[in-house]
């Protein structure tokens, strides 16, 4: 079985700059075994960053001003953001390791977990395969020769990068993103009503659930557009609740510019039914929305 | 030996002729980076051998050389052999490697260990001082001289914080204990822990007090 894995697996040496990350993650205050955790999940984590890096995926580091050593030895999680994308956990196991168990606290908003048998010495990894996201209720119990080929995992992160960024000119070519709906498929025939217009040539919303899995605030992110000119098209993005009339209180909606700049928000107050905001972009620009609650955030890319 | 040669080139055509960040660049990409691994035609920078460490910064430089390969697929000429192009770009890799090497701060101390238990007893000695570390940490959440930790809470619920998730942990309370005894589902509570050890105000509380 090791042998197939090694055939099919990626393979990424873990030199000096590896080690140093580890050493650096983990001189935090725990346990011999704990330590332990956090550097074999640090060079997991680099192996994976690395793979994806040279598959051209943009992955989101995290600044030194949010390493937290000290804290991060009590959980064990190794993820690697990537960006558009979501989080994807990394799990180092050994060579003669056939099971892996997915523990509870990996949290439910993984895309992906991936595996990264690590030789005894420490020197070199090999991204050995991939299942998508699983229910973690469950902490399921992973064998490690049923995983997802390294290929199908090109594919399956590619399709959600592609899903992450709305093309505006292929809506007008009614070639409309993964996710993206008609509003009669999301809406009840009462919302359908507060937010129906007639300026807009198209009209889609997306569902996106704000905060966790079991306690998730499911919101309807309305887009319409309308070409002004040749070069310029006119939006409205709304946000509007799925299950109750109003909206949560301090529900935010922000657009942003290409280079991350805030230019336009709106926040709810009590009782309102939506909130919204109105743009228009040239052809070419991009654009981001984020929609905030609290904590929680989930951002839109758009592309014109 | 020609066959390989053709089937890099193919595969370099390929990835060049597939747009940026589409399936089929990448998987002629993947393919070929293994290829290149493991075709043993990876130059040996033999004039470097006696190099202290040659061995790591060869390791690092083949990273380097191959994450850069892959960003500047590009620029490839079909007419050249795909190693000959490769061994470029890890020349010029492995020359940086080497000076970032000599830069890198000497706290890293386990240039020469192989074996991962010697590896990790070196990380780990001094296990006497890792105690008061331990007591030090367990002061400073239990005190939380700042209340920062106290202020975060998971929504309402003022009682399930980051303190009191924190001495939990330092118990050695399982992650299925701590949600019997506060309410939450794991996921809701790994999430909150997760999010909330990275806040930039609870990392400079923790370096301010615990540095």
């Amino acid at each position: 079985m090791n042998i197939n894995n090694q055939q099919d697996s990626f393979k990424v040496f873990l030199s000096y700059s590896a080690h140093d990350i580890a050493k650096k993650q983990s001189q935090g205050i725990c346990s011999t075994e704990a330590t332990k955790k956090v550097y074999l999940n640090s060079l997991a984590t680099y192996a994976v960053d690395y793979y994806l890096n040279c598959m051209s995926f943009e992955t989101v580091k995290d600044r030194d001003s949010s390493q937290n050593p000290w804290m991060q030895t009590f959980i064990n999680t190794a993820d690697v953001e990537v960006k558009n994308i979501g989080k994807i956990e990394c799990f180092p196991v050994s060579q003669n390791t056939k099971y892996c168990q997915i523990p509870q606290e990996v949290a439910s908003d993984r895309i992906a977990y991936i595996f990264v048998q690590i030789n005894p010495s420490l020197d070199e990894a090999h991204i050995i395969g991939f299942t998508p996201n699983v229910n973690v209720q469950s902490a399921p119990t992973i064998a490690l020769n049923q995983l997802q080929s390294v290929d199908n995992l090109l594919e399956y992160l590619t399709q959600k990068e592609q899903a992450a960024i709305v093309n505006i000119s292929q809506w007008m070519q009614e070639l409309i993103t993964e996710g993206w709906q008609n509003l009669e498929n999301i809406l009840n025939p009462q919302q359908l009503a507060f937010v129906r217009s007639r300026q807009f040539s198209i009209t889609q919303a997306r569902k996106i659930d704000l905060g966790l899995q079991l306690d998730s605030t499911p919101i309807a992110l309305v887009a319409r557009v309308a070409s002004e000119n040749e070069d310029t098209i006119n939006m409205t993005i709304q946000a509007c609740p799925l299950e109750s009339t109003y909206l949560p209180q301090g529900l935010e909606l922000i657009v942003n510019d290409e280079n991350g700049v805030s230019v336009l928000n709106a926040t709810s107050r009590e009782h309102d039914n939506w909130v919204e905001v109105t743009l228009s972009a040239q052809v070419g620009e991009k654009f981001s929305v984020d929609i905030c609650l609290g904590e929680s955030k989930v951002t839109q890319e758009f592309i014109v | 030996m020609c066959e390989l040669a053709e089937q890099m080139r193919q595969l370099a055509l390929k990835a060049q002729n597939n747009p940026s960040n589409s399936v089929a660049r990448r998987k002629a990409l993947n393919s070929l980076v293994k290829l290149i691994q493991g075709s043993g035609l990876l130059s040996r920078q033999q004039s470097w051998s006696q190099l202290p460490n040659f061995e790591e910064i060869y390791q690092e430089a083949v990273n380097d050389a191959l994450v850069k390969f892959c960003k500047d697929i590009d620029k490839y000429s079909p007419q050249y052999p795909v190693m000959a192009w490769v061994n470029h770009i890890f020349r010029w890799c492995f020359l940086d490697a080497v000076s970032r090497y000599r830069e890198r701060t000497q706290i890293c101390s386990f240039d020469e260990e192989a074996a991962e238990e010697r590896l990790f007893k070196d990380l780990l000695e001094g296990e006497g001082q890792s105690k008061e570390d331990i007591n030090l940490f367990r002061d400073f959440i239990e005190s939380d001289p700042e209340g920062i930790l106290r202020d975060l809470h998971i929504r309402r619920d003022r009682n399930t914080n980051l303190q009191r998730i924190l001495i939990f942990l330092c118990e050695g309370r399982e992650w299925r204990d701590i949600s019997i005894k506060s309410g939450h589902p794991i996921p809701t509570l790994s999430s909150f822990y997760q999010r909330s050890i990275k806040k930039r105000n609870v990392v400079e509380y923790c370096r301010k007090y615990l540095q």
